[in-house]
């Protein structure tokens, strides 16, 4: 941690900030008067502005001050917030998470230094609304001004000189900064003789507003001129004030709003990633003692073997929950998503959020959120209706948007549920039949229907929108999910709405396995998705179609020494490990049954990748390599087959 | 392409009231060359269009994957290139960072 950059610090900080002051705007719609609020928004703000000014970046410092100065008169109420104002900070949020997150390579955009420009103008003007506003007294010490200065494309024909501009204000105090903005230059084809630049003027003087103004006199009609007051407080105290700030943000003085993550460490993932791999060689290493102390007489070495695997067990379950974090913080992400969407379709959307604090890998959360925004994003966009088809559907007007995560059989499943207006069976099958998909005359469950829409390179979408519509269609979320070793279902009510449901391991390190046996070969299933195991018995040995009957039911059944083409004859009593995962159940037939074993998983490399059947494999207690299998995996192999 | 490398010099002015010709001028030997050196110890006066020039010329050889390189950058030149802190687009940082 000592050799961390102290910027990525301040980007990691910042970021937790906006976060915080988003949670906060979106919370102040409905509590308008809330001062605890305000005063986090402030805060922030105010904190970003000061680390900020600690690493020079001007940029960001310029802007937030603005921000802060706005903020400042809510604070003291002379302004309110209103749901305009409150839109105009959420967009300020995000244009200074795009200044931090290019704070180290500089690669802005023009359409953001754009977008900058027209929030400062706002700002300002909201500045301006207030009576005590106006002009900003003319102050006798020296001050930190900024000048953005931008020049019409006839301003050299017009014998305008910039630099000659520029190097006048050096007569009016001190240059400490210009910054060139370069980034509408275009190349050697365009005309030479109009202006293409642009600047930013960082000036240190004790010259009044009207007096810098003057020196852009001559040169008013093509030259544009920005002035950013100089800051109220002076530089100095500005950044002694912010260093404990920045210490304070994310501990012991934890505000409202940050108060449900708890106090928390900052661990670097690399650490933790290597404490989970050491825990991993802790769990075969002990298992390997356990086997060994079983097999010598002594009593105690057993008794001390059976201690230490249960004392592994418990480090191995703690180890897991360091990497847990609740995926609530990815839910919230989708008020602000749900709130700009429903604006932009002219859709009332309300969205409600169970299961927050429901907890799953940090890696899994990461990845879930691309895929989950897309679904919540296809449920805006075609699943709820307008508000007029909702009234003529007798439908309140409202639209129910609903998240959910909770546990459930070593899983954690995930809902995205809407009342819209369900799949529109027709059409998919229509589409599926144009695209080749299924044959024109195929007759088809209306669930096989729904399950289309997860087909490679289908869209139903009329309409291209901004929102979906991009080329990315469920195919590729089901593709994200699976990769997960995860899986995706959706239920559909035509008229009524759909729901999706996302079903993810809770972590992708270690799993509680059972071990299997064929031939001289060992494999893992997941525990949790082991049903049952009963004998292959002489009555099931004619089933040549793969399907056995198990109690009425018909399971289909798959040989691991067919699939894994392993050698010699199968065992006089074989057995059926019958598997379930979803809604579905399949058999796999085996040798020997060998029990529980918790099981790290290792990934296989890329010349195995491609073996069915196969997720990963683990090393024994014995040293011997065992593959672990891909359960849902098998399960698409044998329908294929059997359809 | 006639050769890899040339050298051109730029003689007199470089303000808006020539650009357009050394343009023309820069343009056609970028085309038919992959290296370009710019002797500027020939200018007398240059303004910001001119220096808006060289930053063009620049931009265009990384977009064409060619190299230019700029030479004898006299203090006409450089007193621009340093307050507009260009230097770095222009490939000068050596130039200004010996000044310094």
């Amino acid at each position: 941690m000592t050799h961390e950059n102290p910027l990525h610090t301040f980007i990691a900080e910042a970021r937790d900030l906006l976060r915080a002051m988003e949670d906060a705007l979106l919370q102040i719609e409905d509590a308008p008067q809330d001062a605890g609020l305000i005063n986090e928004i402030f805060r922030a703000a105010h904190t970003i502005k000061g680390s900020a000014g600690l690493f020079g970046l001007e940029r960001i410092v310029g802007f937030t001050h603005v921000l802060e100065s706005l903020l400042d008169h809510v604070r003291e109420g002379a302004l309110a917030l209103d749901s305009g104002r409150v839109a105009l900070l959420l967009f300020c949020g995000d244009h200074i998470q795009q200044l931090v997150d290019h704070c180290e390579d500089g690669a802005l955009s023009p359409a953001t230094l754009t977008q900058g420009e027209q929030l400062l103008q706002r700002l300002q003007a909201e500045l301006g609304t207030l009576a005590r506003g106006g002009d900003a007294p003319a102050s006798a010490v020296a001050a930190h001004w900024r000048l953005s200065l931008r020049f019409e494309r006839e301003a050299y024909r017009n014998g305008i000189d910039p630099y000659a501009q520029i190097a006048y204000l050096a007569k009016l105090g001190q240059l400490l900064h210009v910054e060139t903005v370069t980034s509408g230059l275009p190349g050697l084809a365009a005309d030479p003789e109009e202006c293409h630049l642009g600047f930013e003027v960082a000036l240190c003087s004790a010259a009044g507003q009207a007096e810098i103004e003057a020196a852009f006199e001559f040169a008013r009609d093509d030259c544009h001129l920005r002035l950013l007051p100089p800051d109220s407080m002076a530089p100095a105290a500005d950044a002694a004030v912010a260093a404990p700030a920045v210490a304070a943000a994310g501990s012991a003085q934890a505000p409202r709003g940050t108060a449900r993550h708890g106090a928390t460490l900052r661990v670097d993932v690399a650490k933790m990633d290597h404490h989970i791999n050491l825990v991993g060689e802790l769990i075969v290493a002990s298992a390997a003692a356990r086997v060994a102390a079983a097999r010598s007489d002594a009593a105690a070495m057993r008794e001390a073997a059976e201690t230490l695997a249960q004392l592994v067990e418990s480090v191995r379950d703690s180890a897991l929950n360091l990497r847990m974090v609740p995926i609530g913080a990815t839910f919230e992400r989708f008020k602000r998503l749900v709130r700009d969407a429903s604006a932009e379709l002219g859709k009332d959307i309300a969205l409600t959020l169970r299961g927050g604090d429901t907890e799953l890998d940090k890696t899994v959360v990461e990845r879930i959120a691309d895929p989950l925004t897309h679904l919540v994003r296809n449920a805006m966009d075609h699943g709820i209706e307008t508000a007029a088809l909702r009234r003529q559907r007798n439908k309140p007007a409202t639209g129910q948007l609903l998240l959910e995560a909770y546990h459930d059989a070593g899983h954690i499943v995930i809902e995205v549920s809407d009342d819209g207006g369900g799949l529109d069976r027709e059409r998919i099958l229509r589409k599926a039949v144009e695209r080749g998909l299924v044959a024109a005359d195929a007759e088809l469950a209306p669930q096989d229907i729904d399950r289309l829409i997860f087909q490679p390179g289908f869209s139903t979408a009329e309409a291209v929108s901004t929102l979906s519509g991009r080329g990315v269609g469920m195919d590729v979320v089901r593709a994200n999910i699976e990769a997960l070793r995860g899986s995706v279902s959706v239920d559909s009510v035509p008229g009524q709405g759909s729901l999706v449901r996302i079903r993810l391991p809770l972590t992708l390190a270690i799993i509680d396995g059972f071990q299997v046996g064929v031939g001289d070969s060992t494999y893992v299933i997941p525990l949790e998705m082991v049903d049952e195991c009963i004998e292959l018995g002489p009555g099931h040995q004619g089933a040549a179609d793969g399907c056995l009957d198990l109690r009425g039911e018909v399971l289909p059944f798959r040989r691991l020494r067919e699939q894994f083409r392993v050698a010699g004859a199968a065992a006089r009593r074989e057995s059926v490990v019958v598997v379930r995962y979803g809604e579905r159940k399949a058999g796999l037939v085996v040798d020997r049954l060998m029990g529980e074993f918790q099981t790290v998983i290792k990934p296989l490399g890329r010349l195995f990748g491609g073996l069915p059947g196969a997720s990963g494999f683990t090393i024994l207690g014995g040293g011997d390599v065992a593959l672990i299998l891909d359960i849902p995996g098998l399960m698409r192999q044998m329908e294929a087959r059997h359809a | 392409m006639d050769t890899a490398a040339k050298r051109v010099a730029i003689e007199g002015d470089l303000t808006i009231y020539t650009v357009r010709e050394w343009r023309d001028c820069l343009a056609r030997v970028l085309d038919s060359h992959t290296l370009l050196e710019v002797d500027l110890a020939g200018v007398e006066q240059c303004d910001t269009a001119g220096v808006q020039l060289l930053a063009m010329l620049k931009l265009e050889a990384d977009a064409q994957e060619r190299e230019v390189v700029f030479r004898n950058v006299g203090p006409s030149v450089l007193d621009l290139v340093m307050m507009f802190r260009l230097h770095g687009l222009l490939g000068l940082s050596g130039v200004v960072a010996g000044l310094a």
